[in-house]
């Protein structure tokens, strides 16, 4: 009885020990993904200023960027998007989610691109497609692509 | 009087010892064997009895507004999902399987982004009250209703 007791104790011990790990273990990744989400929301929402023609100093343009909407629209995801094309640039294009939050998305030599059956590039891409990104953020706030799919505006009709 | 006192005194006596001698010829009726037993094993069933249907009640009550929570939430939680890029993600990840590999991290990344977390975790422990709670009412109920057939709770006759 006395040893059954013992092993019982120790056996609570260590369940509450690899709890503790695995609670810290959550917390711990949830702070690392926290602050990655945080700081791609602050570099995306300084340069979301420059981009819709905002002044450096105006109100509201701070080191965060302009006072965006998050806790009701949600911090940008860093790692993909998903929404219609509404501009092209030399390096990407411009992606703006159901949401209404548009995001850069940059094309490197990496990136693999799909458009219906096939391998697709930039030239490809045409205003109003629908496109879903996974990808990774820079220090720019900008979304570097992995793997783009693009569905052709026209057959979304 | 004096007299008269000891004469009903002794009468008295006399009375007292004649019932004794004649109730010492009557045998003691003796109860039944087990007799006792079955009084208490029927009280206690009838007291388990009674704590079986508060506890009935209670289970059959809690569960019935559980469910109507987790089928609002449930509303909810579909909204938001229809709403996010969940399904989106998954339907290009089905499309083109072959570049998970390559691209797993900002897949991972992007799902769980993606997903309305804090209502997903609200429905989730609501489902697990709801199915526990399911579980501890079948488990008494097997415990009062063994499988072969007897009731432990009938009263001995």
């Amino acid at each position: 009885m006395e040893s059954s007791k013992k092993s019982k104790i120790i056996w609570g011990i260590l369940m509450a020990i690899l709890t503790l790990v695995i609670l810290l273990a959550v917390y711990q990744i949830g702070t690392i993904i926290g602050f990655r989400q945080a700081r791609f929301a602050c570099q995306w929402g300084e340069k979301y200023g420059i981009m819709i023609g905002m002044p450096l100093h105006a109100p509201g343009s701070g080191p965060g960027g302009p006072m965006f909407d998050f806790p009701r629209r949600g911090i940008p995801s860093p790692n993909g998007a998903n929404g219609i094309v509404v501009s092209i640039t030399g390096r990407g294009f411009v992606v703006k989610g159901d949401d209404g939050i548009e995001k850069t998305v940059i094309i490197s030599s990496s990136t693999q691109m799909r458009k219906g059956g096939s391998d697709a590039r930039l030239i490809d891409v045409l205003p109003e497609d629908r496109v879903v990104i996974f990808g990774a953020p820079d220090d720019a706030g900008e979304i570097v692509a992995g793997f783009i799919r693009v569905f052709d505006h026209n057959l979304m009709k | 009087m004096n007299q008269i006192d000891a004469v009903e005194r002794k009468k008295d006596e006399y009375m007292a010892e004649s019932l004794e001698k004649a109730l010492a010829k009557i045998p003691a009726k003796l109860p039944p064997p087990g007799m006792y037993g079955r009084i208490r094993s029927g009280i206690d069933a009838e007291i388990q009895l009674r704590s079986l249907r508060r506890k009935a009640f209670g289970f059959a009550s809690g569960f019935v507004v559980l469910t109507a929570v987790v089928a609002v939430f449930w509303s909810v939680l579909a909204q938001e999902l229809a709403q996010s890029a969940f399904f989106d993600y998954l339907k290009v990840l089905w499309m083109d399987r072959d570049v998970v590999a390559a691209n797993w991290s900002s897949i991972g990344s992007s799902l769980l982004e993606s997903l309305p977390v804090v209502n997903l975790m609200v429905w989730l422990l609501f489902s697990f009250f709801g199915i526990g709670l399911v579980w501890i009412l079948v488990q008494t109920w097997s415990k009062t209703h063994p499988h072969n057939g007897s009731n432990h709770l009938a009263i001995y006759t």
